[in-house]
């Protein structure tokens, strides 16, 4: 151990003491200026809430992507007599029952990516993990969330509970309203088109979505042959922000994988 | 982490009231820890901390994180903490408990934390640091800011604010020794 260590350790361990009537005191004071300027500001309109925290957004950008039900299918709308490859790639994936997905989220270039897994049914059930979590879901909205070793029950990450329910409201959303609360922009500056110069093999093809007067874009790979969307990335090359989306396809998985009980009871 | 914040100062932003004692509950002690490291003054530091958390409620709605959520409740704390030292060192002739009385009239006498013995210690051999060397220690340590931030508050470069790190971190070690021996 480093000398510094030891005496930051020190500084680290010296603590202090809580009254809790004095500390209950502050509470209510915090939360009265609180409630007082919500009183005085009113509720602010969606999306500009939304707009506010960009890498959050970019990143359920890349979640509601992933809900290619709806999204690919307004790309296939609006994209009918251009790529008919993207078509493709969008009526091949709502066909698909069941799918996983591996996101990596990084606040910037140099930042550690911050990794979930999701599992989800085409019928709204989803499953993630995220860090020690196991987070259950349904149609938008958290049911459970455990710990990932002890299969307790515990307070649901603030991540995973915003991608869940971004997941849900998908289901309502357009193209067009995502791009509009997302980013800002409508549908029609907004085309994916193939980007030949990124194809890698003749198995994959690219399509980008780039979105006028923003640095961010959106890039997703497909494979020729199946048509299946297996990459999803949503990019801002100005800071390096960046959330990944691996996809993956199988059978579905049992009733029981999305099952919060099942997943409590099965070392009891 | 910051992850964690930014969800936070959403939820904080559309209205959610648990955000917020979930941003209390996260830097309550750091941030006391903090000012009771600058000021080496457990009324003047609650003083501090608990205005700092107030302001902050008070305009957690219209709120937007360009940093850490923490550092920057740390470099409010560390704003006030040095206001309050530059008034008392104007104020000579006045005690610095008497300050603290004047600043919150309406509050109860009885104290939100105390030290512990150890914080003591630690307290006591930070007043004995230049003040330089004092905040970039209680910002490293209790506000988990990096030095690049706490450069940019003192308005030093990195190098100076690191060089203050080391040999205040050194004179803590021999102040502190019989600590840092166990």
């Amino acid at each position: 151990m480093k000398p510094n260590d030891e005496i930051e350790r020190v500084l680290k361990e010296a603590s202090i003491e809580i009254n809790n009537a004095a500390d209950q005191r502050v509470r209510d004071r915090m939360q009265q200026a609180y409630q007082h300027s919500t009183q005085a500001g009113g509720w602010r309109p969606k999306t500009v809430t939304l707009h506010a925290s960009r890498f959050t957004l970019r990143a359920a950008a890349a979640v509601i992507l992933l809900a290619l039900g709806v999204l690919v299918g307004q790309f296939g709308s609006m994209l009918s007599g251009g790529s008919v490859a993207w078509a493709e790639v969008a009526q091949r994936f709502q066909t698909i029952p069941f799918f996983s997905a591996t996101i990596y989220m990084k606040q910037d270039a140099t930042a550690e990516p911050r990794q979930m897994e999701l599992w989800m049914s085409r019928d709204g059930r989803a499953r993630a993990r995220l860090g020690r979590q196991i987070v259950f879901g349904r149609r938008g909205q958290v049911i459970q969330a455990f710990d990932v070793e002890s299969r307790r029950p515990v307070e649901p990450d603030g991540v995973a509970v915003f991608f869940l329910q971004k997941l849900g409201e998908a289901e309502v959303f357009s193209l067009e309203t995502v791009i509009r609360v997302m980013f800002g922009r409508q549908m029609h500056d907004v085309t994916p088109l193939v980007n030949p110069d990124a194809v890698i093999s003749q198995d994959v093809v690219v399509f980008d979505l780039d979105l006028p007067d923003t640095s961010e874009w959106v890039r997703i790979w497909a494979l020729r042959e199946s048509r299946l969307p297996i990459r999803i990335r949503v990019w801002d090359p100005s800071d390096g922000q960046v959330t990944d989306a691996i996809l993956e396809y199988s059978t579905e998985q049992a009733a029981e994988f999305f099952d919060p009980s099942a997943f409590e009871d099965l070392d009891q | 982490m910051k992850w964690e914040e930014r969800l936070l100062v959403r939820r904080l932003n559309r209205g959610d009231a648990t955000a917020l004692s979930e941003v209390y509950e996260r830097c309550r002690d750091d941030l006391l820890r903090l000012a009771g490291a600058m000021l080496h003054d457990g009324p003047a530091a609650e003083d501090i901390v608990q205005d700092v958390f107030v302001a902050f409620a008070g305009s957690a709605r219209t709120f937007r994180l360009t940093g850490s959520l923490k550092g920057y409740l740390a470099t409010c704390v560390a704003n006030a903490a040095r206001n309050r030292l530059k008034a008392a060192a104007r104020r000579k002739t006045t005690d610095l408990d008497a300050v603290t009385n004047l600043a919150s009239p309406g509050e109860p006498p009885d104290t939100w934390m105390v030290f512990s013995e150890q914080f003591e210690r630690v307290a006591d051999a930070m007043a004995d640091l230049p003040a330089e060397q004092r905040e970039v220690i209680a910002l490293h340590v209790y506000g988990d800011m990096a030095f690049r931030e706490i450069a940019q508050w003192q308005q030093a470069s990195i190098k100076t604010v690191q060089s203050r790190y080391r040999y205040g971190l050194d004179k803590l070690r021999s102040a502190l020794n019989d600590e840092v021996a166990r």
